[in-house]
Order: structure tokens, then C-alpha cells, then sequence
């Protein structure tokens, strides 16, 4: 079945892209109205599921990488996300017959939306990360075999410029360093695929999950209550699991500090109400990696930590998180694509230096609780 | 040697004369006329001259502490045709003032014109260079339009402003020296569209702040005044006369911060949690080292986003009528639990001309709850004792300096701001400094904030 995105799609996929975000990976607002614009010019987008799609297609990821805070300061008009995909066509000597995400969570789920717009191609309904994670081979389209070469890089003043490597560790490394010249932001077109393949190795339908449970937040009319209730609702039924709470309470002990140019840190938040006494430590290094409460850890990536604002419901950035704020945590489990073996390698939280094995949250949390009222056990 | 606050709320102007001591020798209040600054002012200042002989000779500093020129904003009223200009790489789909409300739109008649160019996060310039040809052409060709005033913005201006500068020279070269322009980065730090929103507005009150100053003088004039005229900013500093010439915008939320300011004076409490009742909001914030809290995100004006300072404030209207029930202590208590820290809750102080029922009944079990005398004038004594502050809030590049002496330029940077905006030298110390890193890349940017706070130097000797 096709849907087709329109402007009030895209409100809906951004407000669920900041939960998807886990606290990184950027506030989508500049590409939610540029994508509109394009949607209000050019007609809405087709969004297919990847089983649609003929087994010869070819398919092209579209994001963006850099600093989101460069991101707000340069300004984009949309092209050098065409431009990355024409290079990408260039290369390979083919056409896209769709385009795709590398990554739903943050901004990154906007750019295929805008490009699909501004080129009339389709997208298909996947992605690599089914939330945000800091580098390209975090994906399970690394995981399960999918060169990310050619990656083509392009900047806001139509420089360009094409990578190729058969390691995808070696793509992030040398991308990295050639984004941080062109300028801090750019578009990205990279691993290319056929849709047989996409099939295989792509976490399918998180378009339409991102915008479901988007909406249902939004209709939750900022009362966090109703956004956990609305958002659990979404995701109980979904690859996701149920969401659970840890805390709601105050930020405080903030610090944020750089380690090897990574945005680090941790806070605490400190119950309050029916958690009175409590208090939970996180540790973030672009997204939230960790949740503890004494030594004992309660969740790690690759589930997903959200900080909600008590009085929105509405997620909260790393880098907009303020000491003192009232905040609840709560933590998605993550798809279950994300606890294969091979994902592990790369996303389990020893890449983050965080911990040395992984136990999926809801089971860490059924321990925790044993059975407690706000810690569900879940089987 | 005398200071003269005046406070100009919606409802009533509030004039304090105090001394270099902090005393208070004179207090009056009037009501303010809905159309005019002056009325109000005028009527209060003869209230004082004939409370005190000749205090007209012994006062050297009037400082204004009003919201009336964010309210004009607020209101479309009396703004300038501004013109945006953008200096940027690609040409961006979004619109400025995206989101903002039609009145202030049309208000505004706002255009934007694109000009090449901007600069990287390391400030070095892009590789194509602003044309003048261009922007001359269309400031020629939009003649009949008839814009009173400019607004530019480059992208990573907060990093490096020469383009910003050269464009502004461009625009007095072609169309002469009388048209006011806001350079962006003199207003805010990294995000464009912020910066941009906040640029425009300010450039819409500039014909309405030239008019307003020059009849206030006239007043002070005809009133014998000879004095300094300042106001008061966002965080309840003074910002000169020069200053507020050029950023009116600055002084939206000065009015709040001036009754914390004053509540902190009043109990001699320099970390409390204050509560301000005035006729039309309960407002709770929180004074830490002296000041207001600082908001950080989501700051907006007139539903636009911007990014100027503004303090962090929980306001709950109430619409005029004030009634005193278990409900109204319910939202209070919750709003003032909001800026509690960690241990050792602050005590709380309850200023503002209708708080009286509020503070009587209010009981709050972990902290001193004070009302001070003076809780109706606590803004105005805070216009009156409004120190001189600087600050730097940009994204350095750690190439030649290492970390250490970079936050040290940036703090020497803020102390020379300070002393320039007036501040004796020995008094300015660094208050806060801050440092935040970019995400997602390895880099040698770092945005640091900083800002330092010093006393007023006082003109000496009688007549200028």
C-alpha cells in the first residue's frame, strides 16, 4: 500500500523523530519547513514499503551529516541533497528509483522526505538505525553486508566530493574528516543497494511508525501523561516494545564536557512525587547512552533513553537540557534487528565504552521492579 | 549624587530617587497613559521635584526600566519597513519570521534580499566574495518601497562579522547615513534564524526608539535634569544610552528583572526564589549571584524564536482579577518547586504592587517566606541600583590559543565590554563563564559565554 507524505505527515514524522533521536541527532525544525515548502510546491511524496518495490530497484540513502549546530547557522536550500544523489547516479551509472533513510531519528529523518519531494522519486519506508547513532557503519545495512561506498559528500556552496573504500569503517573515518573541511554540514548520498537487498537488510516501516506515534503525541496536547499513554499505545504494537518509565524529577548536576571532539557527559535526575528519594545517574555522548541508579545499571544503548520535558512531554535535546528542568525518563526498547550478533558489534555499548555486555532493557527493568507498579514486567 | 529609577508598567509609573548609599529620598507613583512613555514619566518627576528641594541639580543618572517598547512590538504599533538581508552560501526556502503572527508581518512589510557569501565555522570567508553590484541593484530597484531601516545577517557572523560589516558600510554608501541598521551579531550567537528574527525586530523599533529618547530628553530638559539617561536590559543590567539607541530590542523583560533585582536589594538575598504579582501575572523565577536566571532554549518573542537573553521565568496570568484560593497556592507552590535546587531550598520573596493577599497567605514549610516593605516599588529600586554588565557569548577556534587561554580572551573580552558600557574598572568581575562544545564532530570550535558585572561610574562635579 502506498501513502502518500503531505505537509501534515511531515509534522507528525518530525515530532517522532525527536523520540526516535534519543536525545541526539538534531531538532529537524529547518527541514520540516523546507520539506512542507518543497511538499506545498511540488505535491506530496509517495512513501513506499520495501516490499513494493521490484527486486532490480535502485536504491540511494539520503542524510545529512555534521553538527546540527552548524546545521541551524549554515542554512541549506535543499539542492545539496540533490546533488549528493546525482553524483551518487553519476558514480554508479544509474538512476535511483527511490530513495531511502540512513537514520529516522533526529533530522536525518527529514532529508529523504525534502529530496524526495524536490525530485519526485518515492521513498521507501526504512531505514538503517530505527533511531540516531553517531557514525554510518552503526547500521544494519553495514551490519548485514552493504558497502556504504560510494559515499558522496556535498556542501550548501555545490562542492562535492566522493569517497570510496571497500571498508565502511574506513568511509566514516575519511567522511568525517572531509565533512569537518567542507564546512561542518553536509548532504550525504550513500549505500547504494538494490531493493532485493534493502528487503533483507533495511528495519522496515519506521516512516510510518515515526509519524504514528508523532501524532499521537501531538494529540496528547502537551500533557506528558497522555504522550506516555498515547506513545505507549504506538509502540506496544510496533518493533519497538512498550515504553517504560524510570523517573520523573529534576535535572541536576549537569556537566557536558568534549572528549576526543565527542560531546560527553552525564546529569542525574531527582525524583520527585511517587519517586521521591530516587534518583537515576545518564550518560550521554551525543545520544543518551546509559541510565543507573546506584552502580546498578538499569538500561543502555541500543534502547532508546528519552527525556521528556514534564511540561510539554515532548523530548529534549542533549544540547538543550538545563540543570534544574523537569524532565521524566523513559526508555524504548529497541527493535529487535538492533540485538543480533552483528549489530552488537558495532552499537553494543562497549563501542561507547560504556559497558561491557548488553541486557535488553526490559529485562534489566523486570529485575529492577520485580514486578513493581511503574516497572512492568513485560512477557 | 543622586540616582533616579523610573519603572513603567502597563499600569503605573514608579519613580525612586536613592543615594550613592542606597538610600531612598524620594518615591512616587502615577498611573501610565496606554499611548504614551512620557505622560507617565512626566507626572511622577514632578511628584519628586517637589518632594526634595532641588533634587533636580543632585541627580546624575536617570534609568528607565520599561517593557513599553516590546509591548509596541507586541502590538504592530508604530514599527519600521524593515528589509532583510541575508549573507549566506545557498539560498535558504525559509522565509524570516517564519511562524510569527500575520499583525506583525504586515506591520513589518518585510523583505528579504539574498546576498553570496557569509563564512565558514572558522570564520574564514566563503569562496564567493559579496558583490555590491548586486545589492546596489536591488536597493535601487526597491527605492519606491520606501524601507526605513536594515536588518543583515551572515551566516557564522557570531564567528567572524566582516561580511555583516561590509554590507552595512555598502548600504550608508549607497543610500546614506539615515537608515538605522542591526548588524546580527551583535545581538546573538550561532542560529541563523534566531539571529535573523531578533536582527529584524530590533531594526523595526528603531524609529520608534529615536523619537522616544529625544522627547524623553526634552523632558529632563524641562525638567532640569541633567543626566546620564540609560535603561535597563533583558538580565536587569543598565544599557546605556547609546546602546538602547541601537538595540532597543534589549530591553524586552527588563521590567521583570528589575523587580527580581529589586526583591534580591530589599532582603539583601543574593540566591532566592522570587514571586512578582502584578496586575495581569504572577510571575516566578529564580535570583542566582544577584541575578535572574538566564532562559535557554525556546526563547520567543511574539511567538517568533529568537535568541536574545531573557530571564527564566514561569508566568501565570490572572488576568486582573487576583483571587486568593487553595487552587491559585497550588500552581504557585508548583511553579516556585520548579526552581528549587537540589538541597537547601532558597527562601522566597514575594514582591510586586497586588502581592499582599498572595504573600499572607502562602505558607511554604522548607523556606523563609519574606514580603519586604517597599514589595510595591521593588521594581523601580531595582531600575535605581542596576549595575553595568558585558558580555561575549561566541564560537572561538582553538587554533593559536589552547582552552585556558581562550576562555581567558573571552573573559577579558566581557570586562572590556563592561568598562566600555561604563563600569568603573576595579569594580567589574567575571560573573558566569561558560563553555559548550558542538556534537558530532571533532572540532576546534567552542562556543563560550561570558559575562562580567561592575558598578556604575557616576559623573562627578555639578554641571556637565
Amino acid at each position: 500500500m502506498t501513502t502518500s507524505i503531505d505537509e501534515r505527515f511531515v509534522d507528525s514524522l518530525a515530532c517522532g523523530a525527536m523520540f526516535l533521536g534519543s536525545g541526539g541527532a538534531g531538532d529537524p525544525a529547518l527541514l520540516q519547513i523546507m520539506a512542507k515548502q518543497a511538499i506545498r510546491e511540488f505535491g506530496p511524496v509517495r512513501l513506499v514499503s520495501p516490499f513494493e518495490l521490484r527486486d532490480e530497484d535502485w536504491v540511494v540513502t539520503i542524510a545529512l551529516m555534521g553538527s546540527p549546530a552548524i546545521h541551524y547557522e549554515k542554512m541549506m536550500s535543499g539542492h545539496e541533497m540533490i546533488t549528493s544523489l546525482r553524483e551518487m547516479e553519476k558514480e554508479e551509472r544509474r538512476k535511483a528509483q527511490a530513495i531511502t533513510a540512513l537514520e529516522i531519528g533526529g533530522l536525518n529523518a527529514l532529508p529523504p522526505v525534502l529530496t524526495a519531494a524536490l525530485t519526485n522519486l518515492p521513498i521507501v519506508d526504512c531505514d538503517g538505525m530505527g533511531r540516531a547513532f553517531p557514525e554510518l557503519q552503526m547500521t544494519t545495512y553495514h551490519a548485514f553486508g552493504v558497502q556504504a561506498s560510494p559515499l558522496v559528500l556535498c556542501a550548501s556552496n555545490g562542492y562535492s566530493e566522493k569517497i570510496i573504500s571497500p571498508s565502511n569503517f574506513e568511509i566514516e573515518k575519511i567522511g568525517r574528516v572531509s565533512m569537518t573541511k567542507m564546512g561542518g554540514s553536509v548532504a550525504t548520498a550513500s549505500f547504494p543497494m538494490k531493493a532485493k537487498m534493502l528487503q533483507e537488510v533495511g528495519i522496515p516501516h519506521t516512516f510510518l511508525l515515526s509519524q504514528r506515534i508523532g501524532e499521537a503525541v501531538l494529540h496528547a496536547g502537551a500533557d506528558v501523561h497522555r504522550v506516555f499513554t498515547n506513545l505507549s499505545r504506538e509502540l506496544q504494537n510496533s518493533i519497538y516494545g512498550r515504553p517504560f518509565k524510570l523517573i520523573e524529577g529534576k535535572v541536576v548536576e549537569l556537566q557536558r564536557y568534549l572528549k576526543n571532539g565527542l560531546l560527553r557527559g552525564e546529569f542525574f535526575v531527582e525524583g520527585t512525587g511517587f519517586y521521591h528519594s530516587e534518583q537515576i545517574e545518564i550518560q550521554f555522548q551525543s545520544e543518551y547512552l546509559l541510565a543507573k541508579k546506584g552502580e546498578r545499571i538499569l538500561t543502555t544503548v541500543p534502547d532508546l533513553i528519552c527525556v521528556l520535558d514534564a511540561g510539554t512531554g515532548l523530548p529534549v535535546l542533549i544540547e538543550d537540557l538545563e540543570s534544574h528542568m523537569n524532565v521524566w525518563v523513559i526508555v524504548i526498547p529497541c527493535p529487535i534487528v538492533l540485538r543480533h550478533s552483528k549489530m552488537m558489534d558495532v552499537i553494543g555499548p562497549w563501542n561507547f565504552g560504556i559497558s561491557d555486555s548488553y541486557t535488553p532493557a526490559e529485562h534489566l527493568l523486570a529485575e529492577e521492579g520485580n514486578g513493581d507498579s511503574h516497572a512492568p514486567v513485560r512477557y | 549624587m543622586h540616582r533616579l529609577g523610573i519603572d513603567v508598567d502597563k499600569g503605573s509609573t514608579t519613580a525612586v530617587v536613592m543615594d550613592q548609599h542606597g538610600m531612598i529620598l524620594a518615591l512616587a507613583k502615577e498611573t501610565t497613559a496606554s499611548d504614551s512613555l512620557l505622560k507617565g514619566i512626566g507626572a511622577v518627576l514632578q511628584k519628586i521635584v517637589t518632594q526634595i528641594d532641588h533634587v533636580e541639580t543632585t541627580i546624575r543618572d536617570v534609568i528607565i526600566g520599561t517593557d513599553y517598547f516590546a509591548n509596541a512590538l507586541l502590538e504592530g504599533k508604530q514599527l519600521s519597513k524593515v528589509c532583510s538581508i541575508r549573507i549566506g552560501q545557498a539560498k535558504s526556502t525559509i522565509p524570516p519570521l517564519y511562524g510569527g503572527p500575520m499583525l506583525i508581518h504586515q506591520a513589518l512589510g518585510l523583505a528579504t534580499f539574498h546576498v553570496q557569501g557569509g563564512h565558514e565555522l572558522d570564520g574564514s570567508p566563503t569562496w564567493i566574495e559579496p558583490s555590491k553590484q548586486d545589492l546596489e541593484k536591488y536597493l535601487r530597484s526597491t527605492y519606491h518601497v520606501g524601507f526605513e531601516a536594515f536588518a543583515i545577517t551572515g551566516a557564522f557572523s557570531p564567528v567572524n562579522h566582516s561580511h555583516e560589516k561590509l554590507v552595512a558600510d555598502w548600504i550608508q554608501e549607497i543610500l546614506g547615513d539615515d537608515y538605522p541598521i542591526t548588524i546580527s551579531h551583535e545581538l546573538g550567537s550561532i542560529g541563523f534564524l534566531e539571529r535573523e528574527n531578533s536582527a529584524i525586530l530590533n531594526a523595526a523599533l528603531s524609529k520608534m526608539i529615536i523619537h522616544s529618547l529625544k522627547d524623553l530628553e526634552d523632558l529632563m530638559k524641562l525638567c532640569r535634569i541633567d543626566a546620564n539617561i540609560s535603561f535597563t536590559q533583558n538580565d536587569g543590567s543598565l544599557l546605556s544610552y547609546k546602546s538602547v539607541l541601537r538595540h532597543p530590542i534589549r530591553t524586552f523583560g527588563s521590567r521583570i528583572s528589575n523587580s527580581f533585582r529589586g526583591a534580591s536589594l530589599l532582603t539583601g538575598l543574593h540566591d532566592c526564589v522570587v514571586v512578582d504579582v502584578s496586575h495581569s501575572d504572577v510571575s516566578v523565577g529564580v535570583i542566582e549571584g544577584g541575578f535572574p536566571r538566564e532562559k535557554r532554549r525556546n526563547q520567543k518573542m511574539a511567538g517568533i524564536r529568537v535568541n536574545l537573553q531573557m530571564p527564566d521565568i514561569k508566568r501565570l496570568p490572572h488576568h486582573g482579577q487576583l483571587i486568593v484560593n487553595d487552587e491559585l497556592l497550588d500552581t504557585v507552590y508548583h511553579a516556585i518547586q520548579r526552581f528549587q535546587p537540589r538541597f537547601e531550598p532558597l527562601p522566597i520573596v514575594f514582591v510586586g504592587e497586588e502581592s499582599a493577599p498572595l504573600a499572607a497567605a502562602f505558607k511554604y514549610p522548607w523556606a523563609d517566606v519574606l514580603h519586604p516593605t517597599h514589595y510595591e516599588n521593588a521594581s523601580a529600586i531595582g531600575t535605581c541600583i542596576a549595575p553595568v554588565s558585558g558580555s561575549v557569548d561566541r564560537i572561538y577556534w582553538l587554533e593559536d590559543m589552547n582552552r585556558e587561554e581562550t576562555i581567558h580572551l573571552a573573559k577579558v573580552e566581557a570586562i572590556q565590554a563592561a568598562i566600555h558600557a561604563g563600569a568603573i574598572p576595579e569594580t567589574v568581575f567575571v560573573q558566569t563563564a561558560e563553555t559548550i562544545p558542538l556534537s558530532y564532530m571533532p572540532t576546534k570550535a567552542l562556543r563560550i559565554k561570558v559575562k562580567a558585572i561592575g558598578s556604575l561610574l557616576t559623573r562627578t562635579g555639578s554641571v556637565r
